[in-house]
């Protein structure tokens, strides 16, 4: 599909001039610019599977907090904290992509196509949340194609469906609480879930990142 | 007395369409229900039009192609209620014209959309087909369309050539006597209103069915009204029933295949692009540096850790002039040699000092440049900035933590790099001939450009053509002015052994904050050499820019080479730039051109938060329509086409394609006289606001 787009728009520039020639950009670059879209294209859509590369002892030893994002296309990574004290925490993949977290709640994303450009809640902590539904707000941000910022502000209600079970993430066993939440504007509605050990460490999740993304899987591999 | 009474109810339906028309409010700026191009381009059952519109910024391209027709066009959905369309075809066969057509026109057409479908009542539209020029499908129309489920229904009355079967009296006329009869539509030279006759005459109904079978598959068919009457020398029509079946290869492509006139078979292939929607939205980059906290709760930061400012810069591609740091602010000159979007390139610095400079420096004072020229400045408030990163406001409105500023340039520009050097091919092409509708020429370039002192550069470029069709043109300037612009068939045969495209030394300067400066001499361009200079004025947060240009030329001889011809004249503009970040920027010169006629250039652009900019401009001098000749006056349109549009990933590249209908010699400009405005306007105050979602990207 965006092979075509590339091929058509490659035409019609190629037979373009310009009144104003000093300003626009000369068939040598144009040509290595496309080429280079092009390549992209062209390579084929696998990804290395960070489960294939990691392994338990590794991430002990590393002793950092890793945590491992995985996106509905099968794309996965590794991430490590940026090292400091910002807003939120933000983690940074191999890749150069970022995901910032506030508890363990999505916040942002940079560097992943159709970020997410920020969020923010009034979403109570988790010690507070019980099997007793809450609602509250959520507003996401998200660029535009006209690279306008859009806000979408949903009503959310969450609640603890499970106050013990037991996962494995990466052959570790946690125990954990489960929570849900809902969100909705108008018709559209996301369901996220969070996995929330007793240090208040959300241990799995899926949360809902963009339209064009979906839900994201995030795991916090360390102990 | 049957076709009395159908006449009346057609009037009567007519008469509730228009009143609709007139009452009803005006369609809302949300996105329209999915609308398929006709052959004309714009929303469409095959040759008919619909009530649809495209959403706002659609641009279609559109090709068909059958035995008697060779037609491509542009379409635009330049309002969210107004699509315009331009077209080049070749019509007939058996003719004396390239490929064989008895006739190649240029036209364009607007569709307004009135209404859009509600729940009880359909979409209104109006148009305007082919109503500049000779009007070889001169023609307008009321339509309505209405979908059930996937079925759609359209009906209209058209006028002019639609109006050719089962005609009935303009129902227009209970209005006013001037609709009973259309006036003959006086063309003169081409390229103007002519005649207004639009909406005159009597009118004939049409009616459409679309069945949407899926995303991919609608089947169509229509009554069309249009007798064919000029196609009649070698097209005859043996139905008014046109039927179709399109295929939506993907999200860009619509192809169709379509049988017309009881004889006819057809292809049509329509390529649908956005500004708006990118083959990759938010596009691909690396994460900007997060932003640390500052403040009570934060650990303190006593150092500026100048050295990592520098890699994290260096690794996006800035090249820092200079960075101080004086008391509160840091100072940092930089070009930025990536980013298109200015305010991506603001924001990126902006977080990168944020994080790593002390708890002392607040403010940083961004400065850009470009060839050696400070093009603006941007002040950040480092505090305010820390929570925006990752709850950026929907608009900059009531954000006043990045503001444009005037700095004086705190000191030349460092460009290490003097000698810039390229070779590679070219691609130059000539529209709208009737005999060779496309000519082209491909072949190398080599260019180069040496920095002499800050600001003061030699450059030049060579071209050697290799293969190409330019010198099939037969035409030759019959121009009664000053041939300055017209004989680009002599150039384009005396420059095939090789010639020099431009060869200037030229100068730029800071004037004073806002106030930019250009001079330059030598082989300004093909056609032209001599000297001349421009200053603008335009302050860094300025919506209107002022500029100033006066230039000396004489034409240049044929093979484009050092020798001069006797043609000598100056030229100069006094120029307003408006763009207050909205919809449209606007250009207006006013001065006198190369033929030494005087007048007024007024250029109208759209531009896109996503860098696309699709405008058109048209000059009007003391220069008479018939004097000038064919098409009557000067005018083009173009779309300026960002490269990271289609790659999605950072770069400053754009190409601009230009349909320029016709080239003669009134309202002629001097190509290289102004650029000072497009070299600044896209880092400047106005952009950055366009494209402020992408501050913190």
């Amino acid at each position: 599909m965006k092979k075509s787009l590339l091929t058509s728009v490659l035409i019609s520039i190629l037979v373009s001039c310009s009144s104003t020639p000093e300003l626009e950009t000369g068939e040598i670059k144009t040509l290595a610019i496309l080429g280079q879209a092009f390549k992209q294209s062209n390579k084929p859509k696998r990804f290395v599977d960070s489960r294939s590369l990691l392994t338990r002892k590794q991430i002990d030893e590393a002793k950092v907090p890793v945590l491992f994002v995985e996106l509905p296309s099968g794309q996965n990574g590794t991430l490590i904290p940026y090292p400091g004290q910002g807003i939120g925490q933000t983690w940074l993949g191999a890749d150069g992509a970022t995901i910032t977290l506030d508890r363990g709640v999505l916040k942002a994303s940079r560097g992943m196509g159709d970020d997410l450009m920020g969020s923010s809640s009034s979403m109570p902590s988790w010690s507070k949340v019980n099997k007793k539904i809450l609602t509250y707000s959520r507003e996401l941000a998200h660029i535009t194609g006209n690279n306008k910022i859009s806000r979408s502000v949903f009503n959310c209600d969450i609640e603890k469906t499970s106050s013990e079970e037991q996962i494995v993430i990466w052959d570790i066993n946690f125990k954990v609480a489960k929570f849900v939440e809902q969100c909705s504007i108008g018709s559209f509605t996301f369901k996220n879930t969070y996995q929330v050990d007793a240090r208040g460490i959300v241990r799995r999740s899926s949360q809902y990142h963009s339209d064009t993304l979906g839900f994201v899987k995030i795991e916090r591999l360390d102990r | 007395m049957f076709q009395q009474i159908s006449k009346s109810i057609m009037t009567l339906v007519s008469l509730i369409m228009m009143l609709t028309s007139l009452f009803l409010p005006h369609a809302a700026a949300s996105d329209p229900q999915w609308a398929t191009a006709s052959n004309f381009g714009l929303p469409g059952v095959i040759d008919l039009p619909t009530a649809r519109r495209f959403p706002d910024g659609e641009l279609v391209i559109t090709h068909q192609n059958h035995q008697n027709l060779f037609m491509s066009g542009i379409s635009f959905q330049a309002l969210p209620w107004l699509g315009v369309s331009f077209r080049y075809g070749g019509q007939g066969s058996g003719g004396g014209m390239a490929q064989g057509r008895v006739n190649w026109d240029r036209s364009f057409d607007a569709h307004i959309s009135v209404l859009d479908e509600g729940k009880y009542v359909p979409a209104i539209s109006l148009g305007l087909r082919d109503f500049i020029g000779t009007g070889w499908y001169s023609s307008e129309y009321i339509v309505g369309t209405k979908s059930f489920g996937n079925l759609e229904l359209t009906t209209g009355l058209g006028f002019g050539r639609l109006a050719g079967r089962n005609k009935i009296s303009n129902p227009f006329g209970a209005l006013s006597s001037r609709f009973d009869n259309r006036e003959g539509n006086s063309v003169g030279r081409g390229g103007t209103l002519g005649t207004v006759n639009w909406f005159q005459g009597d009118a004939s109904a049409f009616y459409g069915i679309q069945y949407h079978i899926s995303d991919k598959i609608t089947f169509s068919s229509e009554y069309s009204p249009d007798l064919m009457s000029r196609e009649s020398s070698y097209l005859h029509v043996e139905s008014p029933w046109n039927f179709g079946a399109s295929y939506q290869l993907n999200d860009f492509v619509n192809l169709s295949a379509q049988y017309l006139h009881g004889r006819q078979v057809s292809v049509t292939a329509h390529v649908n692009v956005n500004p708006g929607r990118p083959p990759l939205l938010g596009g691909k980059e690396l994460a900007p540096v997060p932003m640390r906290s500052r403040g009570l709760d934060a650990l303190p930061v006593n150092l500026n850790d100048e050295t990592v400012i520098r890699k994290v810069l260096t690794a996006d591609s800035f090249e820092i002039h200079y960075m101080k740091f004086e008391n509160d602010t840091v100072q940092i000159g930089v070009n930025n040699t990536k980013f298109r979007s200015q305010a991506q390139a603001v924001g990126r610095i902006a977080s990168t000092l944020q994080r790593f400079t002390s708890d002392n420096i607040t403010v940083a004072n961004i400065s850009f440049y470009s060839q050696d020229l400070q093009l603006v400045s941007y002040r950040v408030d480092l505090e305010k900035i820390t929570k925006e990163q990752y709850n950026p406001a929907a608009t900059d409105i009531k954000n006043q933590s990045v503001t444009a500023v005037d700095l004086k340039p705190l000191q030349g520009s460092n460009n290490k790099q003097r000698l810039n050097w390229g070779i590679g091919p070219y691609v130059a092409h000539r529209l709208f001939n009737p005999d060779l509708p496309l000519s082209m020429e491909a072949g190398v370039e080599v260019a180069a450009g040496y920095q002499l002192a800050p600001g003061l550069k030699i450059s030049g470029a060579v071209r050697k053509s290799i293969l190409g069709n330019l010198t099939d043109n037969q035409r030759r300037s019959n121009s009664v002015l000053p041939r300055v612009h017209s004989e680009w068939p002599l150039y384009d045969f005396a420059g095939q052994s090789g010639h020099i495209h431009q060869l200037t030394l030229s100068y730029v300067k800071n004037l004073a904050p806002g106030l930019y400066g250009r001079a330059h001499a030598g082989l300004l361009e093909p056609f032209f050499a001599g000297f001349g200079a421009e200053v603008l004025y335009k302050p860094a947060q300025w919506p209107v820019g002022i500029g100033l240009d006066v230039h000396r030329v004489r034409k240049r001889d044929y093979d484009m080479r050092f020798d001069l011809l006797d043609y000598e004249t100056t030229v100069g503009h006094l120029s307003l730039y408006y763009d207050a970040g909205g919809m449209f920027d606007i250009e207006i010169n006013a001065g006198r051109y190369l033929a030494r006629d005087w007048g007024v250039t007024t250029t109208i652009s759209r531009e896109f938060g996503s860098g696309w900019e699709v405008g058109g401009y048209a000059t009007l001098t003391d220069v008479p329509f018939n004097t000038f000749g064919e098409g009557s006056f000067d005018k083009a349109i173009y779309i300026s086409i960002p490269l990271d549009w289609i790659t999605s990933t950072p770069t400053q590249a754009q190409r601009i394609l230009t349909l320029r209908p016709i080239t003669r010699d009134g309202g002629a400009n001097l190509a290289s006289a102004r650029s000072l405005n497009r070299h600044i306007k896209r880092s400047h105050n106005t952009s950055f606001k366009r494209e402020y979602g992408r501050l913190w990207k």
